[in-house]
């Protein structure tokens, strides 16, 4: 319990400090006099480099586990915010904002800890407590940030940011020196790999290939936005130095599932440990619309209260924390709703929701009163955290053997969902953004048609207390 | 009468049960018709030849099911040594009693290991009696055994008869004669059973295939016939193996042979060969329990409380429904339900306890036979895990320590009388009872010398037990040796003692295998009450050279109790770089230090 208590806290800390911008961003126009592209660049920059890191991090934590993990990266994450703090220009906004999408790689450190401290039947909850907790350190920036900032006049955006920096300065040590990797004396051999994923017949072996397609394109996306053809931020060269290298690490991440799993062209996979990647996908495009549109939503809904309603920074960052306040529960209520009533139809009904919610929000204008539109924003969330808290019950059944593997890719997909709801958020207006997002629900909600209820426990306890087989078919 | 062989069937002897030609039943003994059984089929003949009485016997053993599996076919042959009075005697007990001996091995020893007990006794035996009677060596007898278990052929051989296989048309003789040529012309034997209270014995080990043709033959007939010859008779062997038999031994007479006569042939017919699916399906066919809490029901067990809820397993104190006995259930994680290797481990497990009788070794009780889920009934210990104990008792005596120390040894000695290997011991794998008494539990990492030899198509490819109580060699995947237990032994009782581990604990398991250094930190650097000799004892205990380690329990037990003179004079006459490093750097540098200001105010007062 108290290794999962100090793990939510950094979680949440990671969050907090990624997520410190979204409600000061007004201010930081302001005061450094930023365009709206320009701030609306920053909110993608930030979830950017999330993608590559998680792959990182996740091999770090295989070498170096997760106690010294967590803390160096919580440590090394607090001098991009003080560069974020003490920026004079936009370039230097922007290298800070991309430096932290660093510490968005945190969520897959704390997931290997707790499944070392808790026993596979409360391991669930243990990481719907984690993740739900710890996400809802966005809505702690929200909520606090402004009012601090409004505290220290003028350029008290920097005071804030610098805050969040210090707090994970501070926290790193802690860290270290209150949690250790796993019980004491048990400790084993046993990897626990968060590398690459292992597929097991030879259709799935290109369907992971292209399914790795996604990362490296929502980063090309990226570069493309600020190429000279869009908003001109960096040079064609540059542009086209970033294609290069995405290409290279394309081709370097096929050679390696090549290096995993070329014998499966060879040799046939037992009976055993055979699954079916089409699962994975499913799962990873409803995290895409789930994940992806929280990162999203969260970093700009404080600018669209503020912008839609015209609301002070500090109001309309109060009103925009009631998005990610429903975190607290209702992320571990999709997994006992998914536990409850079956995975697939649970899944299915959350991301009818999702679509509709979404429609709402974009319906939202200054003429609805602003009670209503907050409503709509909780109730939407409901469905989208919900959602990633079905997705995330449904992981863990595709391959037991694997679950750390089809966990990390599906936690990059909600990155990747991020990145591009918020490239296109730079580009249209609210009402496009929102629709867009209930579109892709929509299509996520057509992908979850293929997925095959995963095979659930095959005994159960009767009312009288007794251990009953019953035959799944 | 001609002949005299010796055969057995389920290991009885029957040394006069052919007393016509047909030496032996040519029939496949295969009574298991299961394509994944190891088969073979036997046939063989003796005969006296030109002397009175036939010193040769032979006999052969076709286990069934569970046995064939752990212990294998076995067939061997013997020549009594015509210069000893009771040749005859020699070679039949010989071969009858190696067969009924070791069958009767626990079954958890290995077929060397096996092999080696039962063939020196009898060895003993031989020469004992012997010189009892008249000569000294009247019971001399060669001996040439091969035995067939899994995929494997283990020949174990001293004397002049031969063990020769024919495999792809070629004829290869697989052992070397125990002669030397004496005056010129006489052989004579240089090693025998019963020739002398010491005994060596050639053993080899060699991969099978099927249709591989074993010939077993006594000099009687080998002497005489080339090697040509017997090649081919055995390309155009008939459908009887006995008829092959007898042609070769025909043979061997018309060329002149003076000797008795015997050839023995075994022909494997069938190989074990599992498939991986059936293996995994094998093991996945019982259910793990899901996780219960106290009130429910599982089979004839009621849930009393949960004594363990982890990543690896759950354990609880069950009531027997209706006896009201209470046990412990163990039920494995759900997180292992596709693990082969840990689904096999936790079937092990249970095989272990069943057979480890021991006071200081936890029982678990045979499975019931209808229940479709996976678990262990064992033995419940009203007790305390020894890290419960460390916990609770921070600053120990030494001569509590001592106690612990001399009861977990018993329970290591008859894991190790049983060839195994515990893998796995720490703190937690520790119970300690109302009386005082430690119960070592946990076998599911148990390494087991017979087991290791039936060929699992699992093969461990990580190593098991905890990062902190596993010694280096088992990182490199030598084959687990006592030693193993002793280390762990050895950094537990230093746990016990301060609390602390002997060597740094590595951040992480890949960590571990790949970079870890091996530098004991005192234990007086912790408890400064704790006497240099016993230091001293427990660094040795935890050496990463298992030759550098105490070699027997005993020996630690002996130097954590009476100071090792030798240990501390070699601690006293080594240079202090040696004994404590960092004192020696740090003398260095308060040395040169001073050296420095020495200079620095000699050259400003120079200046």
């Amino acid at each position: 319990m108290r290794t999962l208590h100090f793990s939510w806290v950094a979680f949440f800390i990671t969050f907090f400090v990624w997520f410190n911008h979204a409600p000061l961003l007004q201010a930081i126009g302001s005061s450094l006099s930023l365009s709206s592209t320009q701030l609306k660049s920053l909110l993608t920059i930030n979830v950017a480099l999330a993608i590559p890191a998680r792959v990182i991090i996740g091999m770090l934590t295989d070498r170096y586990g997760p106690r010294i993990v967590y803390s160096v990266l919580l440590f090394t994450c607090s001098i991009p915010c003080f560069m974020f703090a003490m920026a004079e220009s936009y370039e230097q906004l922007a290298i800070a904002r991309l430096l932290l999408g660093f510490i968005g790689a945190g969520f897959v450190i704390g997931i290997r800890l707790v499944s070392e401290w808790f026993p596979a039947n409360e391991l669930g909850t243990a990481e719907g407590i984690y993740g739900g907790w710890g996400n809802f350190g966005s809505a702690v920036a929200a909520f606090t940030l402004p009012a601090l900032a409004l505290f220290s006049g003028d350029e008290g955006w920097r005071v804030s940011i610098a805050l969040t920096g210090v707090i994970s300065l501070i926290y790193s040590f802690i860290f270290y020196w209150q949690v250790r990797n796993t019980p004491k004396g048990s400790t084993y051999f046993k990897p626990k790999t968060l590398g690459a994923l292992e597929i097991t017949s030879k259709p799935d072996f290109f369907l992971l290939i292209l399914a790795k397609i996604p990362m490296y394109g929502a980063l090309a996306i990226l570069a493309w936005q600020l190429s000279p053809a869009q908003q001109s931020m960096i040079s064609s060269g540059l542009v086209d130095t970033i294609y290069l290298v995405l290409a290279i690490l394309y081709v370097f991440e096929v050679y390696q599932i090549w290096r995993i799993n070329g014998h499966i062209f060879t040799k046939p996979v037992p009976i055993l440990h055979q699954y079916k990647f089409k699962q994975v996908i499913v799962l990873n495009s409803l995290y895409f619309a789930t994940f992806g549109s929280e990162l999203a939503v969260i970093s700009m809904l404080p600018l669209f209260f503020a912008e839609t309603f015209s609301l002070d920074p500090v109001k309309a960052g109060m009103v925009a924390a009631a998005y990610a306040f429903m975190n607290l529960m209702s992320r571990p209520a999709g997994g006992w709703l998914s536990d409850r009533y079956g995975r697939r139809s649970t899944l299915l009904i959350l991301t009818a929701g999702l679509a509709l919610g979404y429609l709402t929000m974009s319906l939202v204008n200054p003429d609805w009163p602003l009670w209503l539109a907050v409503i709509a924003a909780m109730a939407c969330s409901f469905f989208v955290q919900s959602g990633e808290g079905a997705v995330f019950a449904v992981v863990p059944l595709i391959k037991r053997r694997l679950t750390g593997q089809i966990a990390g890719m599906t936690g990059a997909y909600g990155n990747v969902g991020a990145v591009i709801y918020l490239s296109i958020f730079a580009m249209v207006d609210y009402q496009t953004f929102f629709l867009t997002i209930a579109g892709t629900a929509v299509l996520g909600f057509a992908v979850l048609l293929f997925l095959e209820e995963p095979k659930g426990q095959m005994s159960e306890i009767r009312e009288d207390g007794s251990v009953e087989l019953i035959n799944v078919t | 009468m001609t002949l005299d062989d010796s055969d057995t069937h389920s290991g009885k002897a029957h040394s006069t049960e052919f007393l016509s030609t047909e030496a032996l039943s040519n029939e496949s003994f295969s009574n298991e018709a299961e394509a994944n059984v190891l088969s073979v089929r036997v046939g063989g003949v003796s005969l006296s030849g030109k002397k009175d009485v036939n010193e040769d016997s032979f006999a052969v053993h076709q286990a069934k099911s569970n046995e064939l599996k752990l212990k294998g076919i076995v067939a061997c042959i013997a020549d009594g040594a015509s210069c000893s009075d009771d040749a005859q005697l020699a070679s039949q007990t010989s071969v009858t009693s190696f067969i009924e001996d070791y069958y009767a091995t626990p079954e958890s020893w290995g077929v060397k290991e096996s092999a080696a007990k039962v063939l020196s006794s009898l060895n003993s035996w031989l020469f004992n009696t012997g010189s009892i009677r008249a000569r000294p060596d009247s019971l001399v007898t060669t001996f040439s055994a091969i035995i067939f278990k899994s995929s494997s052929l283990h020949a174990l051989h001293v004397g002049d008869s031969r063990i020769s296989r024919l495999r792809d048309g070629q004829l290869q003789q697989l052992t070397r004669d125990h002669t030397h040529l004496h005056l010129g012309s006489q052989r004579v034997l240089t090693r025998a059973l019963g020739l002398d209270s010491h005994l060596e014995v050639d053993y080899a080990h060699h991969s099978l295939r099927k249709n591989d043709l074993l010939l077993l033959t006594t000099d009687g007939v080998h002497e005489f016939i080339s090697k040509s010859e017997t090649k081919n008779i055995l390309l155009h062997a008939k459908d009887s193996l006995e008829d092959t038999a007898r042609d070769i031994v025909n043979l061997a007479l018309s060329n002149g042979s003076d000797d008795n006569l015997s050839c023995l042939l075994v022909e494997v017919t069938n190989l074990p060969i599992v498939e991986l699916d059936d293996v995994h399906h094998q093991l996945t066919q019982l259910v793990i329990p899901p996780v219960m809490e106290p009130g429910m029901k599982i089979d004839n067990y009621k849930i009393i409380r949960v004594l363990h809820s982890g990543t690896r397993s759950h354990i609880y104190q069950v009531e027997h429904l209706t006896t009201l006995e209470k046990f412990a259930l163990k039920a494995p994680s759900r997180n292992f339900s596709e693990d082969p290797l840990y689904l096999e481990s936790f079937h092990r497990e249970q095989w272990i306890g069943r057979r480890v009788k021991h006071e200081s070794l936890m029982k678990i009780y045979p499975r019931s036979s209808i229940s479709p889920y996976l678990y262990h009934i064992c033995e419940y210990i009203d007790g305390q895990t020894l890290r419960q104990w460390m916990l609770d008792n921070p600053q120990p005596s030494v001569t509590k320590i001592r106690d612990i120390v001399r009861s977990i040894v018993i329970a290591l000695r008859a894991l190790q009388r049983m060839s195994m290997v515990h893998r796995d011991l720490k703190p937690e794998n520790v119970m300690l009872c109302a009386d005082g008494t430690a119960k070592v539990i946990d076998f599911g990492t148990v390494y087991v010398n017979g087991l290791q030899e039936t060929n699992s198509l699992l093969k461990e490819e990580i190593p098991v037990g905890s990062i902190n109580y596993t010694s280096p060699e088992t990182l490199q995947s030598v084959s687990p040796q006592s030693s193993s237990d002793l280390y762990a032994l050895g950094v537990m009782t230093y746990e016990m003692l301060c609390g602390e581990l002997p060597y740094k604990e590595p951040a992480s398991a890949v960590m571990a295998v790949k970079t870890r250094s091996w530098h004991y930190r005192s234990l007086r650097s912790r408890r400064t009450d704790i006497p240099v000799w016993l230091d001293l004892a427990l660094e040795k205990s935890v050496e990463p050279d298992p030759d550098k380690r105490q070699q027997a329990f005993s020996e630690f037990i002996q130097d954590i109790s009476v100071p090792n003179k030798r240990l501390v004079n070699q601690h006293e006459a080594a240079p202090l770089l040696q004994r404590n490093p960092t004192l020696f750097w740090q003398c260095t540098s308060a040395v040169l230090f001073i050296l420095l200001i020495v200079a620095i105010s000699g050259g400003i007062e120079g200046y």
